[in-house]
């Protein structure tokens, strides 16, 4: 016994503090949230009932999950879809040789610095005053009207406050990536006659494919959890065009007292991230030159 | 055309593409900075212009709100306190963990952490809410240990995978000198892993600063109101009054700013090392 307590050392005291940390507030509360997924709880009443897998049943027949499920994916994928090639794109030109290539690169990583927040309130401002007013004077039609006030053109509003961001920091982790490539490679490609799009898919590419994974598996995680946008500038209207998932979860659990079906929503997102994270690593990581 | 033209041309373009994209992240920024030096109705007449004079009252009664010091004060407080726990305790439990690599407890403490990566907050944004006030810790206290509980996860990944890259006679030498276990670690194994830390700090002082959802579950006490609750206030309370409100989101990102503009090569070599190492 003595021995067994002797064997205790700094290291187990530090593991413990961490593990005792983590386990009481994030995995106590992540196993709560599965626990009450199976129950009625509303979220303030004394009792509850278990009712098996009839949330998650409704999570697959009631049409406002069923939309919010829809709208969180095709959000993602249109979010993505823009931002990665937008970022390569960025990335590349800031990695040529131009004048005041750091002047660019601090205004095109500026973004990534504000709060989620604070972008989605500043926009919701624009949409409001400064685009309709551009439209008035550009004799743009479509701009003439608030985005964000009508549901055909909200979920757009949203895809843009997104893009407007979230550019910035992939942008910067594929020029360290760019940076990372050996010019030589670049010139025994030109010598054996490739073209610039040649170039691209031979050399740059494989290259890019590590960062190309971490910005992704980044990039679509956040886009599947949207909350703060939609928060500071639809609040899920109009007519629940950008009811994401992460809204429509907070939604749920504080305004409309449907705790145990918030938390279900919450699990079916944590499989949601779960599938497409490993399905990118599986899928990408073969491909990739380790550049480290 | 020549080559020399083509390159040319090439060049024009490379400039167009970037000075649109310059223009697209400005033209926000620009209008809220403006708009913050404006009365209501000179902004409705004219929302691009540069403002007619200097008009400070935006920012005097944003500052003369009582609840805006609080915010920043709580603001400061939990993240420089977050931080600090931050710093001490992400690193020292990566390295027990480097330590012991084949001890069973140790590895399961690593993926058992890291794979929180993959939960989403949303799944325990609101059990949590509900944890902390029957602990009563909805306050700065309970914020501070949920951030710095948070930010083991990324900062363990992180750290563990640069330790393992530090030679282990480093520290023996200083076993030899008869120095204690973490009085080896913080005299010769922090000094060298400063990038990896930086990194953490910077990932963390921007995540805990702009943080929003937490804080909004958390936070039901007026009086432990952030910086980003505060802000977000005017949106329900002053629906109109948007000049306020982007008085206040030009103050709340200030201090941001100021630290990028001096430490900017720090923040992207900080950012880009701790993801392109890993």
């Amino acid at each position: 016994m003595v021995k067994r307590i002797r064997k205790i050392n700094g290291y187990h005291v530090i593991g413990l503090i961490a593990l005792i940390l983590y386990s009481i507030f994030f995995v106590f509360p992540a196993l709560y949230s599965l626990f009450y997924s199976f129950t009625d709880w509303n979220g303030i009443s004394p009792g509850f009932q278990f009712v098996g897998i009839k949330n998650y049943q409704e999570v697959f027949q009631n049409s406002r999950l069923l939309n919010s499920i829809k709208i969180t994916l095709l959000y993602t994928v249109i979010s993505v879809g823009i931002t990665i090639p937008v970022s390569i794109i960025m990335a590349m030109l800031l990695n040529t040789k131009i004048k005041f290539q750091n002047g660019f690169r601090f205004i095109y990583f500026y973004p990534a610095l504000l709060a989620m927040l604070v972008v989605g309130l500043i926009w919701n401002e624009i949409f409001a005053n400064a685009l309709p007013a551009l439209g008035e004077t550009l004799g743009i039609s479509f701009l003439k009207n608030n985005l964000t006030a009508s549901a055909d053109t909200a979920f757009l509003s949203i895809i843009i406050v997104s893009i407007w961001q979230n550019v910035a920091m992939p942008t910067v982790l594929f020029i360290a990536c760019l940076q990372s490539i050996p010019a030589d490679l670049y010139d025994a490609a030109k010598m054996d006659g490739a073209g610039p799009l040649q170039r691209f898919w031979a050399v740059t590419f494989p290259y890019l494919i590590p960062t190309l994974i971490i910005n992704l598996i980044k990039c679509i995680r956040d886009s599947l959890v949207v909350f703060d946008y939609i928060f500071a500038i639809t609040d899920g209207g109009p007519a629940r065009a950008t009811e994401s998932m992460g809204y429509l979860i907070y939604k749920m659990g504080t305004f409309e007292l449907s705790f145990s079906k918030a938390c279900s929503i919450a699990e079916v997102l944590f499989v949601i991230i779960l599938i497409v994270s490993f399905v990118i690593m599986k899928g990408l990581n073969r491909k990739g030159v380790d550049a480290a | 055309m020549t080559v020399k033209q083509k390159q040319k041309l090439g060049r024009f373009f490379i400039y167009l593409v970037l000075i649109i994209g310059v223009m697209l992240i400005i033209f926000p920024l620009y209008v809220t900075i403006v708009n913050s030096f404006k009365t209501m109705p000179e902004s409705s007449q004219s929302f691009f212009t540069f403002p007619s004079g200097l008009y400070l009252n935006n920012y005097q009664s944003v500052i003369q709100n009582p609840k805006f010091f609080t915010a920043l004060l709580n603001t400061l407080i939990i993240t420089v306190i977050s931080i600090g726990a931050i710093v001490l305790l992400t690193p020292m439990v990566a390295y027990a963990i480097t330590k012991n690599p084949n001890k069973r407890f140790f590895s399961f403490l690593l993926y058992f952490i890291t794979g929180g990566m993959f939960v989403p907050f949303q799944i325990v944004a609101l059990p949590l809410a509900i944890c902390m006030s029957r602990m009563h810790l909805s306050n700065k206290f309970g914020i501070i240990i949920v951030y710095v509980t948070y930010a083991m996860i990324m900062g363990v990944f992180l750290c563990h995978g640069y330790l393992k890259t530090v030679p282990a006679e480093l520290e023996e030498s200083a076993y030899l000198d008869g120095a204690g276990r973490w009085r080896a670690f913080f005299s010769i194994i922090f000094p060298l892993i400063t990038p990896i830390i930086a990194t953490i700090i910077i990932l963390n002082f921007l995540w805990i600063w702009n943080e929003f959802l937490i804080a909004l579950v958390l936070m039901t006490n007026s009086k432990d109101q952030t910086l980003m609750l505060f802000i977000y206030s005017f949106k329900g309370e002053y629906t109109f009054e948007y000049n306020l409100m982007f008085a206040a989101v030009v103050m709340s990102i200030i201090p941001i700013t100021i630290l990028y503009a001096f430490l900017q090569k720090y923040i992207v070599t900080g950012l880009t090392g701790g993801a392109v190492k890993t």
